[in-house]
């Protein structure tokens, strides 16, 4: 039969047999609904869970643990143990297959101390420093101004148009700090006049008595996600009220940090030292509650406070996967090769098992409905085929063959599916955006989304194709058994 | 005229249906020729066969012994899908309930067989030729006409206009006045008379006498048997 005439009369049948349809493409209408009811909203904690609590895609690697059920090490009494993650074992990892990015880490070795946010919350805050450094590459395009985020205190090229930043100067073809008098926070409050040693936002180090550049760092989205769902929201009932913050608020936030002395220890290895943060951007690959800095000044520091080895050991290395799909092969290839992987890769592994299994259940919930309606519509389309009996064998008689016959029946039930999965799917969206109505009322906490469902492109499709498939198959052995009626029976029904 | 070559040719043909006791036979050992351009009636009285003879020789049950020829093709050796063409382009049918689509204007069911054409056979013009046959037979205004609208003997014309979109070598009528009143009947059979008169071979099941006395040919059947194969007037 011509495609074109195969169109029009499936659909003058199904405009005929409305009724009948309607009742039947209900439950294809509710499956459907659920199905991608279910599907958005599986795919919308999965963007949350894996997207910004642990970070799908990537597999973070670190160095076997043994765990003697009191401590930890990267040993066993002394012995064995996997070699330290250096750049050797980066160069390894990046050859295995699907990996398309490898980012060592490295933590500092050594205790730290910060202070600062008077501007932020009316007063100083103190705090440990926790941190690590990673290639600024790393974040390029995920920062907005990724040119900031540089090891400033590297050798910096000048001349031939090429600037030095605030508080150095060119010589020689380099940019070298600017000789300075140093003055005591303390004293430059009580005399307010005194004109600054260095320009723009560098600062006079009291250890070099040069101008300094402000140390870059990141934070995690996280970590603001954390302390406006939970510091800030203890806080705002009592004394020292905090206030919640955005982005662009801590954008530029500068802190004062002691490298070398912390409030639990002090380094042997050397002097502790002060210097100045800023905050440049926020990422994903930044460490979790802590600042990321440039992977250079981790280094120096840790060759300072802590001894060169410090300096050549990653404490992780974070692969890229070139899609989620091949994490777990990575991760197995990981194992092989004798490391670990963190326990943040883990959970997420864990995770995202959980968050699959409790979509299929629920999955499952609407393919059942589905298949119950698919069921329905056989019986509709049996029933049909008895009311029609007579036009079957009258169109058998003027040319139609037995294929002719199962096309049509089976071309009714594709646009019932057609029909069922458009309105079910355009249904189920209208669920999800109530839902996300209601769930906008919900107080705050960590991790709220926005909406709480996702709908990939495939969603969309596999609905309606999900829709035409139960109506096949529910048609099908209606459609066969009206072809197989020979035409000469159907006639004298 | 009469063609030399038989446009129907029957050999040894049995036919039992499934229901049926071994010995209950709805066609016996039937032969029958009808040669080309005749207008023939097929007479006998209820279960005596006819309409099962129509089927067999209109491709519309298989299920037979012996042989079956139509236009010089044994139809028992065609595949469905062949069967199902031919019937398409060499055979019209009219039944006496008319057989049309309620749902279809009387245009859209002259133009259904167009519909089932395959291969190298594109209907290009099919509307225009179903307003044609239409108009042929008096019904150039009710073209988009539903059949509820129209009387029976319209309907029935409309039926004829389908079976002829094509052309056909054969037209089989099964009880084609059943339905309709003494005049209508009568436009009806002058109408097979003209259609036969330019070259269509007709073959008309029946029980009514004018329709038989209407017909060049008229042949006998009784409890499966040929009685009198009559012979051409």
């Amino acid at each position: 039969m011509k495609p074109g005439a195969l169109v029009s009369l499936v659909g003058q049948n199904v405009v005929r047999s409305k009724k009948n349809f309607l009742m039947s493409g209900f439950g294809i209408i509710v499956g459907i609904s659920t199905f991608v009811f279910f599907i958005g909203l599986g795919e919308g904690i999965k963007n949350v869970v894996l997207g910004r609590i642990f970070l799908a895609g990537q597999v973070e690697v670190v160095r076997k643990k043994f765990d003697t059920g009191l401590t930890e090490s990267d040993s066993l009494f002394g012995i064995g143990g996997t070699r330290p993650l250096d750049a050797q074992v980066a160069r390894e990892l990046s050859a295995i297959e699907g990996v398309t990015g490898v980012f060592p880490k490295m933590k500092f070795a050594f205790p730290a101390r910060g202070w600062g946010g008077k501007r932020l919350f009316g007063r100083d805050v103190w705090a440990e420093i926790i941190a690590d450094g990673l290639e600024p590459e790393v974040v390029a395009t995920e920062i907005e101004q990724p040119e900031q985020f540089r090891d400033w205190d590297a050798d910096i090229a000048c001349g031939d148009g090429a600037a030095c930043p605030d508080g150095r100067t060119c010589q020689a073809g380099k940019c070298e700090r600017q000789a300075c008098t140093y003055v005591d926070p303390k004293d430059e409050e009580a005399a307010p006049a005194t004109p600054p040693a260095c320009p723009g936002e560098s600062y006079c180090a009291e250890d070099t008595g040069r101008c300094e550049t402000p140390i870059p760092v990141l934070v995690s989205n996280n970590l603001l996600e954390l302390y406006n769902g939970s510091l800030a929201t203890a806080m705002s009932g009592g004394a020292g009220k905090m206030p919640r913050l955005s982005k662009q608020a801590v954008i530029g936030f500068g802190l004062n940090v002691t490298f070398g002395k912390s409030f639990l220890g002090q380094s042997k290895k050397a002097k502790p030292i002060t210097r100045r943060l800023k905050l440049v951007g926020f990422s994903d690959k930044a460490i979790s509650v802590g600042v990321t800095l440039p992977i250079g000044y981790v280094k120096r520091l840790n060759a300072q406070f802590a001894g060169e080895e410090a300096a050549a050991t990653y404490h992780s290395i974070i692969l890229e996967a070139a899609d989620q799909g091949r994490v777990p092969a990575i991760a197995t290839k990981v194992k092989a090769m004798g490391f670990d992987l963190a326990d943040k890769t883990e959970r997420a592994e864990q995770a995202g098992m959980l968050i699959n299994v409790i979509t299929l259940v629920f999955s499952l919930i609407s393919v059942i409905i589905v298949a119950i309606a698919a069921v329905n519509i056989s019986h509709t389309f049996f029933m049909i085929i008895l009311q029609r009996k007579r036009e079957i064998g009258v169109l058998r008689a003027i040319g139609a063959s037995r294929g002719d016959v199962r096309l049509l029946i089976l071309g009714e039930a594709t646009l019932i599916g057609l029909f069922g999965g458009g309105l079910g799917a355009l249904a189920g969206w209208g669920a999800t955006r109530a839902a996300d109505l209601l769930g906008g009322r919900l107080p705050d906490f960590p991790y709220k989304p926005e909406t709480f469902f996702a709908f990939p492109a495939w969603l969309w499709g596999a609905a309606v194709g999900f829709a035409v498939l139960f109506c096949v198959v529910g048609a099908f052995f209606p459609a066969n058994a009206a072809a197989r009626l020979q035409p000469a029976e159907a006639l004298t029904n | 005229m009469l063609g030399l070559r038989p446009m129907i040719r029957l050999a040894k043909v049995r036919k039992r249906y499934r229901t049926a006791r071994p010995d209950e036979l709805a066609l016996r050992d039937v032969d029958l020729e009808i040669a080309t351009g005749e207008l023939a009636a097929i007479v006998g009285t209820s279960g005596s066969g006819k309409t099962t003879l129509l089927n067999l020789i209109g491709g519309l049950d298989r299920n037979y012994e012996g042989r079956v020829e139509v236009d010089g093709r044994d139809l028992g050796g065609m595949s469905d899908r062949d069967l199902a063409r031919f019937r398409n382009l060499h055979i019209g049918f009219v039944f006496q309930q008319f057989g049309l689509l309620e749902h279809l204007s009387a245009v859209e069911n002259v133009m259904l067989p167009s519909h089932f054409v395959r291969g190298d056979s594109p209907v290009s013009d099919a509307r225009a030729r179903a307003v044609e046959a239409l108009t042929a037979l008096g019904l150039g205004h009710k073209v988009d006409e539903k059949p509820r609208n129209l009387s029976g003997g319209q309907k029935q014309r409309v039926a004829i206009a389908r079976a002829l979109f094509f052309k056909p070598k054969l037209l089989l009528c099964d009880e084609p006045t059943g339905s309709l009143d003494s005049t209508t009947g009568r436009q009806i059979i002058e109408t097979f008379q003209a259609l036969n008169a330019e070259g269509y071979t007709v073959v008309i099941i029946t029980h009514e006498q004018r329709v038989s006395d209407a017909a060049r040919r008229v042949i006998h059947i009784e409890d499966g048997r040929i009685v009198d194969p009559g012979r051409t007037n």
